[in-house]
C-alpha cells in the first residue's frame, strides 16, 4: 500500500486552506513560487494557444474545401499552415503535459512540497510568455510562411518575419530546458521517504525521461536557430548555397532536435495514459518496469533516428539504411507500452469514466499512428509517401490523437484535484466521443489522400482529391465541436461550488491522498511510502 | 488532372513504372500487418473493456496479473523480428530506387520557383512537360536554382529532393504510355502547389520525333555549349588540357577521363569525381585541392558562370574520353 503514515490518515487531517485561499490578489499569482499556481498559469496559456492553433487549423481546412481559392489567397494560406504548426508545436504540445500537468502533479506524486527550484520554475514560465510574445509579434508583423520546419534556403530568402518567429522558438526552448532541469532535480532529491525509483508513478518516469531529452536536445535547436539568424542577419553562409552554405545541413541540425522533440511531445502522454489505465482498471499496471524502462529506451534511441526525415533528401544509401534500422528499433519500446496498457485491462474492474474514455481513445488513435509509422520507417515505402498527406495523417494521429488525447484525459483526471470540482460525466464523455469521431473523419481520410499522391502544404490541388479533402474538412469541424464541448464541460464547473472528494477515482498515487485542491504545502504531514505506486 | 484511373477511394495510383508493382506489394504487406496487429491489440482492448467492465457492486480484485516474463519477452521479440524483416525488404526497395541502370538515358532537370526545366543530351529542351521513352530506363540529374524542391511522380512511386548547389538523381522506367503527373513535394513558397509538370511516356518512335521537335539549335548540345564556355568565357583551356596530345603548361590537372576517376586530394582524402565534385571545383576551387597542385591557383567561377553554364561545362567534361 502506498500510503501515509498512520497519524495522517485521511479522516483526522486538520483542515488547512487550499492553495487558492492561502494567498489572494493578482500579486499572489504573478510572483508565486508555488508549483501549482505556476502549473495553472501554464495551463491557461497552453489552452489559449491551443484555441489559437485550432482556429488556424480550421481556417486551413476551410480553405481546402475546394481547390484554388476558397477563402484566402496562397500567401495567406502558407502563413496559416505555418502558424498552425508553430503554435501547436512550440506553444501547445511541447509545454502541454510537462509544464502544465507536470508542474501541477509531479511534486504531488512524489510527496514533495514543491519542485526543487521554485524560482527557476517561475522564470521558465515568464520565459515561455516572452517567447509567446515574440511569436505574437511575428504574427501581427506579416507572420511567417516557411512551415514550422524553417527549411533553408527558403527561410533565408522569404521576406516574412522569420527573425522574430525564430527568436520565439529559441526563447521557448529555454523555458523547456528550465522545466526539464527542474523536474530532474526534483525527482532525484525530493521523493518522499521510502519512494525508491521503482516506486515512482509512471507519470513521473515519463516526465523524467522527457526532461532528459529536453535538456539534451533543446540546445541543438537553439544552436540551429542561432545559425539561421546569423545567416539571415549577418549574411554568414552556413545553410544557403548561394552564400556557400549547405541546404541539407540545416535539415540534419533541425531533425537532430526535432525528432527527439516528438518524444518530448509523446512520452509525457504515455505517462498520463499509464496513470489513467491503471486507475480506471483498478488494477496495478501490467509490466511496470518494462513501461518505465521503455521510456528511457525511447529517450536514448530517439536521438539516433533523425535521418528518417531525409530518405529522399539525397543522403547516402548507407545513412538511409542505418536510420531506417534505428527507427524500427525505437518502435519496439513503444509497442511494448501499448501491449502493457492493453494487458492491464485484463481481469481488471474497468470503470468507464471520462478520463478512461480519453485513454481508450488514445489507445486506438496511437496504435493507428504507431502502426502507420511502419510505412515511413521502411525506407523504400517512405519514398512515395514522404511529404504527402500520409505523413500529415501519421503525425496527427500520434501528436493530436496521442498527445492531445492524453493531455485531455489527464486534464479530466486531475481536474477535480486541481480545481476541487467535479464535471458532468455525461457531457465529458460525450465530448470525448464527438472529438474522437471528428478526429477519425479528419485524419483517416488523409492516409488515403497521401497514398494517392496528394502532396502536403498544397494550397491548390487536383480536382480528383476534392471529395476526400471536403470530407476531411467537415471532420475537422466535428473535432472542433468536440473540443468546444469539453471546454464547456470543464470551464462550466468553475461557476459552481467546490464539491470534489479528495480521491474521486480511487487512485493509489500520492496526489489522491491530499485534499482537493491541495493546501499550499501539498501535504499536511510528510507522506511516506512503503509499496509500489499502484498496489491496492 | 491525373489521366490515370484513380478514383476517390483507390489507395495507390496506377502502376506506371517497373518499380511500382514491387512497391505496391510491400505497401500492401505492411497494410495487412497493420490490420492484423490493429485487430489484435484493439480487439483485445475492446474485449477487455466489455468483459471486465465494472457493473456495480464489489470490484473484482486481481493482483496476480501484473507481470509475465514469458509473455513480455515474446511480445518484444516477435515484433523485433518482424521489424527486421520489414527493414530489410524496405531497404532493398530503397536501393532499387537509388541505383539507376548503367545504360539509363540522362535528362537534366532544373527546378526553380515555380517551374521545371528539362534538357536532353541532344540539346532538346522543354519546360512543364518532358518526354521519356517507354520501357527504357531514364535517369534525372536534378538541381535547383533557388530553394528546395522535390520531384514526385506518384504513378512511378518515386520522389527525390531537388537541392540548390548540388545534384541529386532519380531514375525510373516507364511501363505505360501516356502523360504522368509530376508534383513538387518540397514546400517552396507561393505557388508551390502549382509547380506541376507532366512526364510524357512515348513509344520509341514518337519519342525520337518529340526530341527532334524540341531542339532549337541542333548543333548546340549542353556539351557543345559547355565546350564553347570552356574555351571562351571560362578560359579554362588556359590551365587545363583536355587531350593527351595538347601542349600547354601544366597548371591544372588534366581533364580528360575526368568523370568517374578516383582523385587524391592534398589532405589525403580519396574521392570519385562526380557532378557534385566538379561543380564544387568550379565554384569553390579552394575547398578541396587536388594532390600535387597549388591551392588558390584556380579562381572561383561562382557568380561568373551561371548554374546552367556550369551544368553545360560538366556535360562537356563528361564527354572527354
Ligand atoms: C588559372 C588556372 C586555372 C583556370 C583558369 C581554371 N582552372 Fe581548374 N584547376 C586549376 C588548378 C591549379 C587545379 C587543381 C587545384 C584544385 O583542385 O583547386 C584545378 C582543378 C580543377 C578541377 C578538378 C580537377 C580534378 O582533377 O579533380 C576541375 C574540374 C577544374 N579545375 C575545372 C575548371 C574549369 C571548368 C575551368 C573554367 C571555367 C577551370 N578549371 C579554370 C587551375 C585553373
Ligand atoms: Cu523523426
Ligand atoms: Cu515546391
Amino acid at each position: 500500500m502506498t500510503q501515509y503514515s498512520p497519524k495522517s490518515a485521511q479522516g483526522d487531517r486538520p483542515a488547512s486552506p487550499s492553495f487558492y485561499k492561502a494567498a489572494r490578489g493578482i500579486g499572489s499569482w504573478l510572483y508565486t513560487l508555488d508549483h501549482k499556481r505556476i502549473g495553472i498559469m501554464y495551463l491557461v496559456f497552453v489552452l489559449a494557444a491551443f484555441l489559437l492553433g485550432g482556429v488556424f487549423a480550421l481556417l486551413v481546412r476551410t480553405e481546402l474545401l475546394t481547390p484554388g481559392k476558397t477563402i484566402v489567397d496562397a500567401n495567406t494560406y502558407n502563413r496559416l499552415f505555418t502558424l498552425h504548426g508553430v503554435v501547436m508545436v512550440f506553444l501547445v504540445i511541447i509545454p502541454s503535459i510537462p509544464a502544465s500537468l507536470g508542474n501541477l502533479i509531479l511534486p504531488l506524486q512524489l510527496g514533495a512540497k514543491d519542485v526543487a527550484f521554485p524560482r527557476l520554475n517561475l522564470a521558465s514560465f515568464y520565459i515561455y510568455l516572452i517567447g509567446a510574445c515574440f511569436a505574437l509579434y511575428s504574427l501581427v508583423n506579416g507572420a511567417v510562411d516557411t512551415g514550422w520546419t524553417f527549411y533553408t534556403p527558403y527561410s533565408n530568402t522569404t521576406d516574412t518575419s522569420v527573425i522574430s518567429m525564430v527568436l520565439a522558438a529559441f526563447i521557448l526552448g529555454f523555458s523547456s530546458i528550465f522545466t526539464g532541469l527542474n523536474f530532474i532535480a526534483t525527482t532525484h532529491s525530493l521523493r518522499a521517504p521510502g519512494m525508491t525509483f521503482f516506486r515512482m508513478p509512471l507519470f513521473v518516469w515519463a516526465l523524467y525521461a522527457t526532461s532528459v531529452i529536453q535538456i539534451l536536445a533543446t540546445p541543438v535547436l537553439a544552436i540551429t536557430l542561432l545559425l539561421l539568424l546569423a545567416e539571415r542577419v549577418l549574411k554568414v553562409g552556413i545553410f544557403d548555397p548561394a552564400m556557400g552554405g549547405d541546404a541539407v545541413l540545416f535539415q540534419h541540425f533541425f531533425w537532430f532536435y526535432s525528432h527527439p522533440a516528438v518524444y518530448i511531445m509523446i512520452v509525457p502522454g504515455f505517462g498520463v495514459v499509464s496513470e489513467l489505465i491503471t486507475t480506471f482498471s483498478r488494477k496495478p499496471i501490467f509490466g511496470y518496469r518494462a513501461i518505465a524502462m521503455s521510456s528511457i529506451g525511447i529517450a536514448i534511441i530517439g536521438f539516433l533516428v533523425w535521418g528518417h526525415h531525409m530518405f529522399t533528401a539525397g543522403q547516402s544509401e548507407i545513412a538511409g539504411m542505418i536510420f531506417s534500422f534505428l527507427t524500427f528499433l525505437v518502435a519496439i519500446p513503444t509497442a511494448i507500452k501499448v501491449l502493457n496498457w492493453t494487458a492491464t485491462m485484463y481481469r481488471g474492474s474497468i470503470v468507464l469514466r471520462t478520463p478512461m474514455w480519453y485513454a481508450i481513445g488514445f489507445l486506438y488513435l496511437f496504435t493507428v499512428g504507431g502502426l502507420t509509422g511502419m510505412y515511413l520507417a521502411t525506407a523504400g515505402t517512405d519514398v512515395h509517401l514522404h511529404d504527402t498527406y500520409f505523413v500529415v495523417a501519421h503525425f496527427h494521429f500520434v501528436m493530436m490523437g496521442g498527445t492531445m488525447f492524453a493531455f485531455l484525459g489527464g486534464l479530466h483526471y486531475w481536474w477535480p484535484k486541481i480545481t476541487g470540482r467535479m464535471y458532468n460525466e455525461t457531457l465529458g464523455s460525450f465530448a470525448c466521443l464527438v472529438a474522437f469521431i471528428g478526429f477519425n473523419m479528419t485524419f483517416l481520410t488523409q492516409f488515403v489522400l497521401g497514398a494517392q499522391g496528394m502532396p502536403r502544404r498544397y494550397y491548390n490541388y487536383l480536382d480528383q482529391f476534392q471529395p476526400l479533402h471536403a470530407f476531411s474538412s467537415v471532420g475537422s469541424y466535428v473535432l472542433g465541436l468536440g473540443f468546444l464541448l469539453s471546454a464547456v464541460c470543464l470551464l462550466g464547473t468553475l461557476f459552481k461550488k467546490s464539491d470534489a472528494p479528495d480521491n474521486p477515482w480511487e487512485g493509489t498515487t500520492l496526489e489522491w491522498q491530499t485534499a482537493s485542491p491541495p493546501p499550499l504545502e501539498n501535504f499536511h504531514d510528510q507522506p511516506a511510502v512503503n509499496a509500489g505506486p499502484y498496489d491496492r | 488532372m491525373m489521366d490515370q484511373s484513380t478514383s476517390t477511394l483507390t489507395m495507390l495510383p496506377t502502376q506506371a513504372s517497373t518499380i511500382a508493382p514491387g512497391y505496391d506489394l510491400l505497401f500492401w504487406v505492411i497494410t495487412y500487418m497493420c490490420v492484423f496487429f490493429f485487430v489484435l491489440i484493439i480487439g483485445a482492448g475492446t474485449y477487455f473493456v466489455f468483459k471486465y467492465r465494472y457493473r456495480g457492486g464489489e470490484h473484482r480484485v486481481d493482483t496476480n496479473h501484473t507481470h509475465n516474463t514469458t509473455l513480455e519477452i515474446a511480445w518484444s521479440v516477435v515484433p523485433l523480428f518482424l521489424c527486421i524483416g520489414l527493414f530489410a525488404w524496405g531497404f532493398k526497395l530503397y536501393l532499387d530506387f537509388a541505383i539507376p541502370p548503367k545504360d539509363a538515358i540522362e535528362i537534366r532537370v532544373t527546378g526553380q520557383k515555380w517551374a521545371w526545366n528539362f534538357e536532353y543530351d541532344n540539346g532538346a529542351a522543354s519546360a512543364k512537360e518532358f518526354a521519356v521513352p517507354l520501357n527504357k530506363p531514364v535517369k534525372l540529374i536534378m538541381t535547383s536554382r533557388d530553394v528546395l524542391h522535390s520531384f514526385f511522380v506518384p504513378s512511378f512511386r518515386t520522389k527525390m529532393d531537388v537541392v540548390p548547389g548540388r545534384y541529386t538523381t532519380m531514375w525510373f522506367q516507364a511501363t505505360q504510355v501516356g502523360p504522368q503527373q509530376v508534383f513538387c513535394t518540397e514546400y517552396c513558397g507561393t505557388s508551390h502547389s502549382d509547380m506541376l509538370a507532366k512526364v510524357l511516356v512515348l513509344p520509341e518512335k514518337e519519342y525520337e520525333d518529340w526530341l527532334e521537335k524540341h531542339r532549337d539549335d541542333p548543333n548546340a548540345t549542353p556539351a557543345d555549349k559547355g565546350k564553347k564556355i570552356f574555351n571562351g568565357k571560362g578560359g579554362c583551356n588556359a590551365c587545363h588540357a583536355v587531350a593527351a596530345d595538347q601542349a600547354i603548361p601544366v597548371i591544372g590537372p588534366k581533364l580528360w577521363q575526368l568523370f568517374g576517376r578516383a582523385e587524391k586530394m592534398a589532405d589525403g582524402a580519396q574521392l570519385t569525381v562526380d557532378e557534385n565534385y566538379i561543380r564544387e571545383s568550379i565554384e569553390y576551387p579552394n575547398k578541396q585541392t587536388v594532390a600535387g597542385f597549388a591551392a588558390g591557383a584556380m579562381p572561383t567561377f561562382k557568380g561568373v558562370l551561371s548554374d546552367k553554364e556550369i551544368s553545360d561545362l560538366i556535360a562537356y567534361l563528361k564527354t572527354l574520353k
